[in-house]
Formats: C-alpha cells, structure tokens, sequence
C-alpha cells in the first residue's frame, strides 16, 4: 500500500467548484489507474497567515501531494493527474 | 386448401433450414461485437482527445472566420440602425423578442468572447502577476491596470490573487487598481461594448477606467492608515523552507496541446452556464424598461451634463451584470441618450453597493469611499472631455 497525503487548497473556507472538480478528478484517476494508493484528502484555505507561512502564497485551487505543489492556478485535467501521481508514485 | 402432410423428410429439411439461419445470426452478432470493439480500439482515449482538440479548434476557426466575414460584409454596406418600438408588442411577448434581438446581434461576438477567454485563461496564467507585481512603484500599478483585463476571474479566485499580490511585496494601491480593473474592464466586457455598442466608446471606456484605476490606486497609498492596513498583511512567504521543517517542493507536470484545449473549453463552458442566465434575467428587466420608458424622458433626463450627472450617480444603486448594462446602454443610445452619459453610465460600473461590501473588508470603508470618489469624478470628466471632442452639446 502506497500512501498519499492529499492537500487541496481554496481560496476560502467554503469549497469552490473548481476545488470540488480537481477532488472528483483526482479521485476518478486514482481509483481507476491507482487501486492500490491509499490517500488522505485535506482542505485548506489559502488565505490564512498558517498556510502562507507553510506554502508561499498560492492561488485557488491548488492540488498539494505528498507535499509537492503538482499543479497552482487552475483546474488539472485527469491526464496531468495521472502523469504527476506516476512520477511521485515512481 | 391442400394440407401439406410434415413427413419426417421436410421436418429435417426445415430443422436445417432453421440451424443454417441461427447460424447467420450469430455470426451477424459476433460480427457486430469485433466492429464494436475495433471501434472503441480506434476511439481510444487519446484518439478522442485529438479529436476533441482538431474539433475545438476548427470550431474556433469557423467563429473567427465567420466574424470577419461579418466585418467586411458590415464595411462594405452597413445595415441601418431600426428602432424597435418595443411597447406595440404585448407584455408578455416583450422580453422574448427583445432576447432574440440581442442574440440575432450579439451572438457571434459573444461567442469569441467565451471562446477568446477560455484560451487567455489557459495561456496567460495567473502566476504570472504573482511574479510581476512585487512593488509599489509608478510602472507596478501601470502594470496591474493593463495586466488585470486578461484576468476574468470569479470572486472566489480574485482574493487569493490579492493575497497573492500582497504576500509577494506589492502595496495595497497596486492590489486595489488591480481589483478596480479586473471588473471595470475584463476582456469581455471590452469586446461586447466594442462590437455591440461602438469601438470609439469602447476604447474610450477602457482609457479612462485604466486611469481611474490607477489615480485610485497612487492616491490610496498616499494615506497614513494604508500603511498601518498593510502592516496587518504583512505575511511574507517562507524564504527558505527549511526553518519550517516540511520542504515544499514543486513538480511541472508537462502540459501536453490536448490539455490546455481541454481546459480552456472547460473554462468557456463554465462561464457560459453562470454567465447565461443572469444575462437573460437582465435581459428581460432592461427590455421592460425599454419598452414602457417614454422616449421623452430618455431624451430630457440623459442628455447634456444633467445626463452625464444622472448617469454617473445611478452607477451605485444599479448593480448590473456587465453584458445587461451594456444591452442597456444600447438600446437607450437608440432611444436618445447621447454618446458622454453612455460613457459615464458605464464608467460607474466598480462603484456599485453590492460589491462595496465584500471590498471594505480589504481596503476598510475608507478605501472604497476613496476609489468610489475617484471614479466618480472621473466618469463626469471623462464624459465631459468625450462631448467636448464630439461636439455633443452640454446645454
């Protein structure tokens, strides 16, 4: 079992749609090309002091795994998904 | 009637007759099974996804050609300006033909809007005015004035991009033209008042809102209580990651052609659905008031200086959604209004209420109360100096 540490990053405390895409996205993609990754999706807001402090300043929605910045600004499509986890996963 | 007696002899004959038939069946099905699968095989994802892309971008080539067309059709005869009497229709009828009137007028350009805005969307990336705007001198707010139209972005992606903007070094003043601009003057909002009401009034509208925006900005920073506000925000990024124990790392994850399509049509599409029926629902109040507001009043009240006045007041209390303001602003052009109160009218779109809100919570009231002053007297001056070089009286 590979596991991965999920962070998505909104740009307020309610979840945006874009956010809520890159999680359905993500999850689609690790269920279908990933089965045995077990993950852990967190929320977090990037507008907070905590979260600039830890990441620099990021812009909405941002997908954050095993702490490396995979993609900032936009929503990924599930091809960039499946690229990323296969280098991190690698 | 001559009965056929079913002898042992013709019961096999049809017994076979029968077999050979299910047999031509099945192999019709297996047939049709391997067909099925060579297709999907050859319709593999990524040949579907060249498909999509090869599709959006002649699709895109169809509009862009279609509307040059139209230019050059419109160049060599131009159709003559009719004034629908909108009030000799009954009532229920009114928002219908009015809708159908706009989209008979605006589709084509509205259609490269969306489109247009999907692509920047995808090419010019928001990071870029992280990285641009880290500081408070003349060029930074020049730059987030001619930078912030490239940017249609909801609300919920605009805070980030000002804490963004923020956390990388820029002043409160650079972050407010920024955030006056964005809406003032996105890219939308310039092609439909270029293409739907006139370029002259659009290039105009733009100039005058990129000043606004940046005069707004340059005088915020004057202030006292702006630098104490920007203490507040005074959250820096990590310099080195290492003092905070996590490294965090970046990956670039290689953008394959198929990708950035898929992206900037998803963006269009979803502008489309939030756009659409706010739109329409405008639609149908500006057509209502269109229809049943005597010309008369349109002629007294929007015309001259008195108009220009009236016109950049009503900028607070009416918050419009871009594209009505713009069908209204058309279709009272039509009616009479002259030329300086359209741009004033127009010029009022940052300071509505609803918006001041939301913005107060930035910049406190004090910062919306000044950027609503400067863009209020500028919509006055810049209508004033539009009428004084088209000669448009001012009575």
């Amino acid at each position: 079992m590979t596991k991965l540490n999920v962070i998505i990053a909104s740009g307020s405390d309610t979840f945006c749609t874009n956010c809520k895409l890159t999680e359905t996205r993500l999850k689609k993609v690790i269920s279908e090309k990933f089965n045995e990754v077990e993950y852990t999706i967190e929320h977090i807001n990037v507008t907070t002091p905590e979260s600039i402090q830890k990441f620099g300043a990021l812009l909405s929605p941002t997908l954050i795994l095993n702490n490396v910045i995979v993609h900032e600004g936009g929503v990924p499509t599930e091809a960039m998904i499946e690229r990323a986890l296969k280098q991190l996963l690698r | 009637m001559n009965e056929v007696a079913i002898t042992p002899q013709l019961q096999d004959k049809k017994d076979l007759e029968n077999n050979a038939f299910e047999t031509i069946k099945e192999e019709k099905e297996q047939e049709h099974i391997r067909l099925k699968e060579r297709f999907q095989r050859f319709f593999n994802q990524e040949r579907k996804k060249k498909i999509y892309t090869v599709f959006y971008f002649v699709f895109l080539a169809a509009v862009v050609a279609y509307f040059i067309y139209s230019k050059v059709q419109m160049f060599r005869t131009p159709p003559p300006e009719e004034v629908t009497d909108y009030s000799q229709y009954a009532w229920y009828y009114i928002p219908a033909i009015y809708i159908v009137d706009y989209f008979r007028h605006a589709w084509n350009s509205l259609l490269i809007a969306f489109l247009l805005a999907g692509i920047i969307y995808e090419f010019i990336p928001n990071k870029v005015i992280k990285k641009r705007l880290g500081g408070g001198k003349f060029y930074h707010y020049l730059l987030a004035a001619v930078l912030a139209p490239f940017f249609i972005t909801c609300s919920c992606s605009v805070i980030p991009i000002y804490v963004g903007i923020l956390a990388s070094g820029a002043s409160l003043g650079v972050a407010m033209t920024f955030f006056l601009m964005a809406p003032a003057a996105n890219f939308i909002t310039i092609m439909m008042t270029g293409e739907y009401i006139g370029w002259n009034l659009g290039l105009w509208r733009l100039g005058w809102s990129l000043v606004a925006a940046v005069v707004s900005g340059i005088i915020f920073d004057q202030f006292r209580f702006t630098k104490e506000l920007q203490n507040q925000f005074e959250i820096r990024a990590p310099a080195t990651s290492e003092e905070g124990g996590t490294t965090i790392k970046r990956l670039e994850i290689k953008k394959t052609i198929h990708d950035r399509t898929e992206n900037a049509y998803t963006f269009s599409w979803k502008l489309v659905k939030t756009v659409l029926p706010r739109l329409i629902i405008g639609l149908v109040a500006v057509s209502y008031l269109i229809a049943y507001v005597p010309d008369k009043w349109i002629t007294d009240y929007f015309t001259g200086i008195r108009g220009i006045v009236i016109a950049a007041l009503l900028g607070g209390p009416l918050y419009t959604p871009t594209l009505v303001e713009i069908a209204m602003t058309k279709s009272l052009l039509l009616k009479g209004m002259d030329g300086a109160t359209a741009l004033s009218f127009m010029m009022g779109q940052p300071y509505d209420f609803v918006s001041m809100v939301p913005n107060s919570k930035y910049f406190k009231w004090k910062g919306v109360i000044i950027y609503s002053a400067v863009f209020f007297i500028f919509s006055i001056l810049s209508a004033v100096i539009y009428a004084l070089i088209y000669h448009i009286p001012l009575k």
